[in-house]
């Protein structure tokens, strides 16, 4: 009996005798060189795996993003264009709750009036406070009693800068138009009144905007 | 002794790996950005022209057609319909027993919540003892008291039909009236919807009258 312990002493054996724990019987010692030069192929095969299982964490891998970058910037130019035509911003809050309505006509470039119960902006610039339920301060009353003295003020300087617009670029629409973004609470006199201010700083056509309803 | 041009060491560059992670960082804050930014409601307008005080700088209308003058005056009772111009054939006389009535009365019928969160639809006087719509009946039609803007439209297309060349409306309202209510108004005045599905214009020049007092 003996063991195979890989060295030369007195109790090495060699493999191709029997006794020995790698002797693979009367075959493997008269086996060809093909046989074993496939045996030794496997062998190179399963320590180059086990190498590359030990050191695989140690390489970084690719990973290609071209088209990953491709999409994010068809999508960035496109947001960027949608963004940019946009010539009305409209912030709903819980002061603008904007009506619904079946029209379907888009909004175009003008000066925005926003009306709200306490408030009233031209281009998101705040004009003038109103009291309780959308009423007017005696104050800010022209002697006009439909007219709204600081209103007016801000209209006539927006519409002296309409002209001055149209003086230099004749493709500009000769006609002065406002439009009204207004909370669905606003009373129907307020309505007037900004509307009659308006029409007495020259504006002409009034566009009211309203949410478009689905299915028209 | 100096080396063939071939031989020579040249610093050559290798691969040259750009960093991306600053355009990555800038698509990760742009993109989102402006997907916030981009408006998620759409939004329509209605042509409306100013409320006109004092005398008119329009020329007289000839004598063989006057102007029909068709007024919509809103109030918390309903829809009236006059006309100084004309007869409005099917639509009562405003004025039974010399008063004001409405020919067109608020009624209550079912409403679908859903463009009424937080409140209650117009007149909101008269729905003062409801509850308001909320996310819960959002989708359900809540029985409320609201104007008649379906039978508004009808009468305004019987209106159209016998004066196809007329396409100015007054709306007029009392002074405490809604924005909304007026939207319904030039909504159910502007278009009709015919029996082949497609929408014929009737009365999309608008003027607003000041407010009245009915």
């Amino acid at each position: 009996m003996s063991s195979f312990d890989g060295g030369t002493g007195p109790g090495f054996v060699s493999a191709m005798t029997e006794g020995s724990p790698l002797y693979a019987g009367e075959a493997s010692v008269h086996k060809s060189n093909d046989e074993l030069y496939s045996e030794m192929r496997r062998r190179e095969k399963k320590k180059e795996k086990r190498m590359k299982r030990k050191h695989a964490h140690d390489h970084p891998v690719d990973v290609s993003i071209n088209s990953l970058l491709d999409i994010l910037s068809v999508i960035l130019v496109f947001l960027m264009k949608s963004y940019s035509a946009s010539t009305i911003n409209i912030k709903p809050s819980k002061e603008l709750q904007i009506p619904f309505t079946k029209s379907i006509e888009a909004a175009t470039e003008s000066t925005a009036v926003t009306v709200t119960l306490k408030h009233i902006l031209v281009d998101d610039v705040p004009v003038m406070d109103l009291e309780e339920g959308g009423k007017v301060r005696e104050e800010d009353l022209a002697e006009e009693k439909m007219m709204l003295q600081p209103l007016y003020n801000k209209l006539l300087d927006e519409v002296e800068k309409r002209k001055k617009i149209m003086q230099k670029n004749s493709s500009v629409e000769n006609a002065i138009n406002m439009t009204l973004i207004g909370d669905r609470f606003v009373p129907f006199d307020l309505l007037t009144r900004v509307m009659y201010t308006a029409g007495q700083a020259e504006f002409s056509k009034f566009d009211f905007i309203a949410i478009k309803l689905e299915g028209g | 002794m100096s080396f063939s041009p071939s031989s020579r060491n040249r610093d050559e560059l290798g691969e040259v790996a750009i960093n991306l992670n600053p355009m990555m960082d800038m698509f990760a804050v742009l993109i989102p950005a402006l997907l916030m930014l981009s408006a998620v409601v759409e939004v329509a307008i209605v042509k409306v022209s100013a409320p006109s005080i004092g005398p008119s700088n329009e020329p007289p209308p000839k004598e063989d057609k006057p102007p029909l003058n068709l007024t919509v005056t809103v109030s918390d009772a309903g829809y009236m319909l006059t006309a100084t111009g004309g007869e409005l054939s099917g639509v009562p006389r405003a004025d039974a027993n010399g008063i004001p009535q409405p020919q067109i009365p608020v009624k209550e019928q079912p409403i679908v919540c859903s463009k009424y969160r937080g409140t209650t639809p117009p007149p909101r006087s008269r729905n003062l003892d409801r509850p308001p719509c909320n996310d819960a009946n959002a989708r359900d039609a809540v029985m409320f008291v609201t104007y008649d803007t379906a039978t508004l439209n009808q009468a305004i297309a019987k209106i159209h039909q016998e004066y196809p060349d007329e396409r100015r409306i007054i709306i007029a309202a009392e002074s405490n009236v809604q924005y909304e209510a007026i939207m319904d108004v030039l909504d159910a005045t502007r278009v009709s919807r015919l029996a082949s599905g497609e929408f014929e214009t009737m009365f999309d020049q608008v003027v607003l009258s000041p407010a009245t007092n009915m």
